[in-house]
């Protein structure tokens, strides 16, 4: 089932020129992510389901798109919220 | 953390620390800041302004420090405005200007958006007294009850020193007693700390044990002090590298940025915010440029340096009168050892 893909809370994010810097306020910690300009901070800030962000990338990256995506959700900066 | 990407400039720090004023009610003889000393410190309207550009950058969160903050009478309008603007906050007080009806009103940012720590240094009240002066350690641990007693996350942050060293056990469970973390900084040679060093920095046997301590709790907080002592278990837990000029800088409290609070000299003045705008200062600065490309001579050869990035260039340069050499407590290149 879809579910909107956000920020956790206490994340930031920001564009760089090598692509995303995250920032987690609790753990004091960066993540630096090489996303080209696949994902910007604008696709998580809660707008964007899990499924409608991987769908809005070209074919032949959706597949590393939802790779990163898993991997930022599985560090904890992002999170998933259902759908209401 | 893998310095390469940050090395280029990033479009601006990720924290900055604000040393927001000099005034202070204590005279603690560690005190980064000599605090004490007069500026013509930003007006309201100028730190409003400043808090519009670093949210304008995206800076990601403000630590405020001093002195002691909560002096200023425009202090929590400060951290209202900064928090309204979506920055993180996180604030250093010594704690003795804390009561019920303040530490409340921090609950209205949230969680996630507000951090505080309250110094304390020693378990017991002779040592801590000591440091932070008479009758401070009553005064810390009623701030401490009234935090804890709000069910605020905060931390309680003890700068390690020879005189308090032997009270580290103690001062971990007073901080698990109390649902707090502890955070354990290192002493740097400026403000009083310069004045202070010979007597206060640990020994060599206690920089050695140190690491133990620490293997021994994760959940004991280091900031980004002790790299250059960091083992590989820990290097998760946080910034592995000194960050000054590349994720952070300081902005002292008359406008002037500094690649960090403890570099506070003129040589080392990136710009004054009075004269010129942060982003400008920030990317286009030639010391924090030269801070981002420094060259840890010393360290070249050394099977660590990719771990700890050459440790801290305050305590190098306020030691050894150098940035290039090697970190004076490190355990490992003792080449620059003081």
């Amino acid at each position: 089932m879809d579910s909107i893909i956000k920020l956790s809370p206490g994340v930031r994010v920001r564009k760089e020129a090598f692509g995303l810097i995250f920032y987690d306020a609790k753990k004091s910690d960066i993540t630096l992510v090489r996303s080209a300009e696949v994902v910007l901070p604008g696709h998580l800030d809660g707008t964007y389901t899990w499924a409608s962000l991987i769908k809005l990338q070209p074919a032949e990256k959706q597949k590393s798109v939802a790779q990163l995506l898993e991997s930022l959700k599985q560090k904890g900066l992002v999170c998933e919220q259902p759908l209401s | 953390m893998n310095n390469r990407l940050v090395d280029n400039t990033l479009s601006a720090p990720i924290t900055v620390t604000w040393e927001i004023t000099t005034k202070c009610n204590l005279s603690c003889i560690h005190c980064l800041s000599s605090s004490g000393v007069k500026l013509a410190e930003l007006t309201t309207a100028e730190c409003f302004n400043l808090v519009d550009q670093l949210a304008e950058l995206k800076v990601f969160r403000i630590n405020f420090g001093g002195g002691e903050p909560f002096i200023r009478d425009d202090f929590m309008q400060l951290l209202d405005y900064a928090n309204g603007k979506g920055i993180i906050t996180c604030v250093s007080t010594n704690g003795t200007m804390l009561d019920e009806k303040l530490v409340d009103s921090f609950k209205k940012w949230g969680e996630d958006n507000f951090f505080i720590q309250v110094s304390l240094d020693g378990a017991s009240k002779e040592t801590n007294d000591r440091i932070r002066g008479k009758g401070t350690f009553e005064q810390i641990n009623r701030a401490v009850k009234l935090l804890a007693g709000a069910k605020l996350e905060f931390t309680i942050n003890t700068v390690l020193t020879s005189v308090n060293y032997g009270e580290l056990m103690d001062l971990y469970r007073y901080a698990e007693a109390n649902d707090a973390k502890l955070r354990v900084s290192r002493l740097r040679p400026s403000g009083k700390g310069k004045e202070n060093w010979s007597r206060l920095a640990l020994s060599r046997e206690q920089m050695e044990n140190f690491p133990k301590f620490l293997n021994a709790h994760n959940d004991v907080l280091t900031g980004d002090s002790f790299f250059f002592l960091t083992t590989e278990s820990r290097q998760n837990l946080g910034l592995n590298m000194c960050g000054a000029a590349k994720l952070t800088c300081s902005i002292a409290p008359d406008g002037k940025i500094y690649p960090c609070p403890f570099l506070q000299e003129t040589e080392f003045e990136a710009g004054d915010i009075r004269k010129k705008n942060f982003s400008e200062i920030w990317t286009a600065s030639s010391i924090l440029e030269m801070f981002r490309h420094r060259n840890v001579d010393a360290c070249k050869s050394c099977y660590r340096l990719d771990s700890c990035h050459g440790g801290c260039p305050a305590v190098g340069y306020f030691v050894s009168k150098t940035l290039s050499g090697p970190d004076p407590e490190c355990i490992v290149n003792r080449s620059g050892n003081c």
